[in-house]
């Protein structure tokens, strides 16, 4: 251990020469990770405001459930207790007949100002139901409509859930994308590595001939790597630290309308930006570590 | 010190390198290795730094059995052993004092440990006034003696040389023995030289081990160059 920090300092210097002596190779790794990471954070953007939209979507996506006239007050407690009992509810609300009128004569006076509560209430008792998961939604609603004393149960409609499978899958797309562009960077950093290794492929060999452990050999390089994924994570952060809060300006913190609100940019950006600097210095030493090793592994 | 015990080496393209080869060297000996190009000397020698695995058999240096080594332990094993090159294989961009220092770098000594061990090795090696030097101003001869001190640096058992007389002058050749002579007999390090320069093997008279077509075919106490046409 003691050996490994001393050597510290000497690692260090021969990174840096690494990166000056093959600055052409050094910085095509460079460029590399700088479009994985720019992408990669365009990404993270995407799905961070997706995860927000999402959780907006949700909040106002209720399962309507109109309830049978003919129950009244006990049959209403154990037909509350029979839905409880699907799976996928988060919370039921019970809002009777006369609450629901007063709620739509607030919102539009002139057409239901009309309607008296009582017996001529044209209402019906409702349960406001929410699911645990968008996706549940259907199914909920489906069980619901089957059950007895349920005159109808219904939900935001189909674009909703279109809305919501449309964005959990341009998730995941984008997650593919993204990893298939760090691989990519992996392979460039490590051909990068690679020519470093054979300009010095003879000072390898005498470091090992005086007894160098592998990892001493390898420091250097992952060092290297590491040097390379930082240079290359520049760009990226700033364009997202500036970038993001620029968008957040221009478009005044929502997308197209207030449903879509976007994420706030603090701290946001700080937490994309932490991630970019990471994966940037993971990809660096992954792939410096997979070049020396295989180096390493057919010389003894 | 050194044990070979029945090593055969052949590699894939069918070339038998070394047959059934068995020897021992004691520690503190000087043992010439001799023989024509292709006779196995070089294998014999990558075996030893555990460069190579035998195909059969054990190669124990040390009390290491360095055929069985781990590829991890084999730079830990190196510690104990020096090697000199015919080709110096110095750094060209690092001054003698820092290619010497290179080698204790590597096994983690600390700068005044490695300051004090280098200063001592320049003056074995009488290269007091070439320590700022870069390799390229330096002789054959001076080059050679500066690998040798960057070999014996960290104090190795044993110290194998490889043709390390191949590109100098007679004279050269001979103060090169003699500093190998000072190191065999000061330090008490098992000495391991590969040779094919006949008038040193008969003016500097040593066990001598001769190789021919991957068999040991003389072990002589008394040393001299054994001819054969």
């Amino acid at each position: 251990m003691i050996e490994f920090f001393r050597s510290l300092p000497v690692h260090f210097k021969s990174a840096i020469q690494g990166v000056l002596r093959h600055s052409a190779t050094a910085f095509s790794a460079i460029s590399a990770v700088s479009v994985t990471l720019i992408l990669m954070s365009l990404f993270m953007i995407l799905t961070g405001n997706i995860t927000k939209f999402t959780r907006n979507i949700e909040s106002d996506f209720k399962i309507h459930v109109s309830i049978d006239a003919l129950q009244e007050g006990e049959d209403i407690a154990s037909l509350e207790t029979k839905i409880n009992a699907i799976q996928g509810i988060k919370s039921i609300e019970y809002s009777s007949k006369d609450d629901e009128l007063r709620k739509l004569k607030e919102e539009n006076p002139a057409i239901f100002g009309m309607y008296e509560e009582g017996d001529a209430n044209p209402m019906r008792d409702v349960f406001i139901i929410e699911t645990t998961s968008p996706e549940s939604i259907e199914s909920v609603t489906q069980q619901l409509n089957e059950m007895e004393g349920i005159k109808k149960a219904e939900y935001g409609g189909d674009g909703v859930s279109v809305m919501i499978s449309f964005f959990e899958a341009l998730r995941n797309g984008g997650l593919v994308f993204v990893i298939a562009l760090s691989l990519l960077a992996v392979f460039l950093i490590s051909n990068t590595i690679k020519m470093t290794i054979y300009a010095r492929s003879t000072e390898i060999g005498i470091m090992r001939n005086v007894g160098a452990t592998n990892w001493y050999v390898r420091i250097p390089f992952i060092i290297e790597g590491m040097f390379i994924g930082i240079l290359g994570a520049i760009l990226p952060l700033i364009l997202t630290y500036f970038g993001y809060g620029y968008l957040y300006d221009v478009m005044d913190g929502k997308f197209l309308s207030s449903m879509f609100v976007m994420e706030e940019v603090y701290p946001f950006v700080f937490d994309i930006c932490l991630i970019l600097l990471g994966c940037g210095i993971l990809v660096g030493m992954i792939g410096s570590f997979m070049a020396v090793s295989k180096y390493l592994r057919w010389k003894r | 010190m050194i044990l070979l015990e029945n090593v055969s080496k052949s590699f894939k393209n069918g070339v038998h390198a070394l047959r059934d080869v068995n020897l021992y060297i004691e520690e503190g000996e000087f043992v010439y290795i001799i023989g024509p190009t292709g006779s196995g000397k070089s294998t014999l020698i990558k075996l030893l730094d555990g460069e190579l695995v035998p195909t059969r058999g054990r190669v124990v240096v040390a009390d290491t059995d360095v055929g069985k080594l781990r590829h991890s332990k084999v730079p830990l094993y190196r510690r104990n052993i020096g090697v000199v090159f015919q080709d110096f294989r110095l750094l060209p961009e690092l001054t003698v004092f820092e290619n010497i220092a290179f080698a204790l770098q590597v096994i983690g000594l600390d700068k005044v440990t490695i300051r004090r061990r280098v200063r001592e090795i320049l003056e074995l090696v009488s290269l007091e006034d070439k320590a700022k030097s870069f390799p390229r101003e330096l002789s054959g001869g001076q080059q050679q003696r500066a690998t040798i001190g960057r070999a014996i640096a960290n104090r190795p058992r044993v110290l194998i040389a490889d043709e390390p007389t191949g590109n100098l002058d007679p004279e050269k050749s001979q103060e090169i023995m003699a500093l190998l002579e000072k190191i065999n007999i000061e330090q008490n390090t098992t000495i391991l030289m590969v040779t094919h320069d006949s008038n040193l093997v008969d003016m500097n008279k040593k066990r001598t081990i001769a190789l021919e077509e991957g068999y040991i075919v003389a072990d002589i106490q008394k040393g001299g160059y054994i001819h054969h046409d």
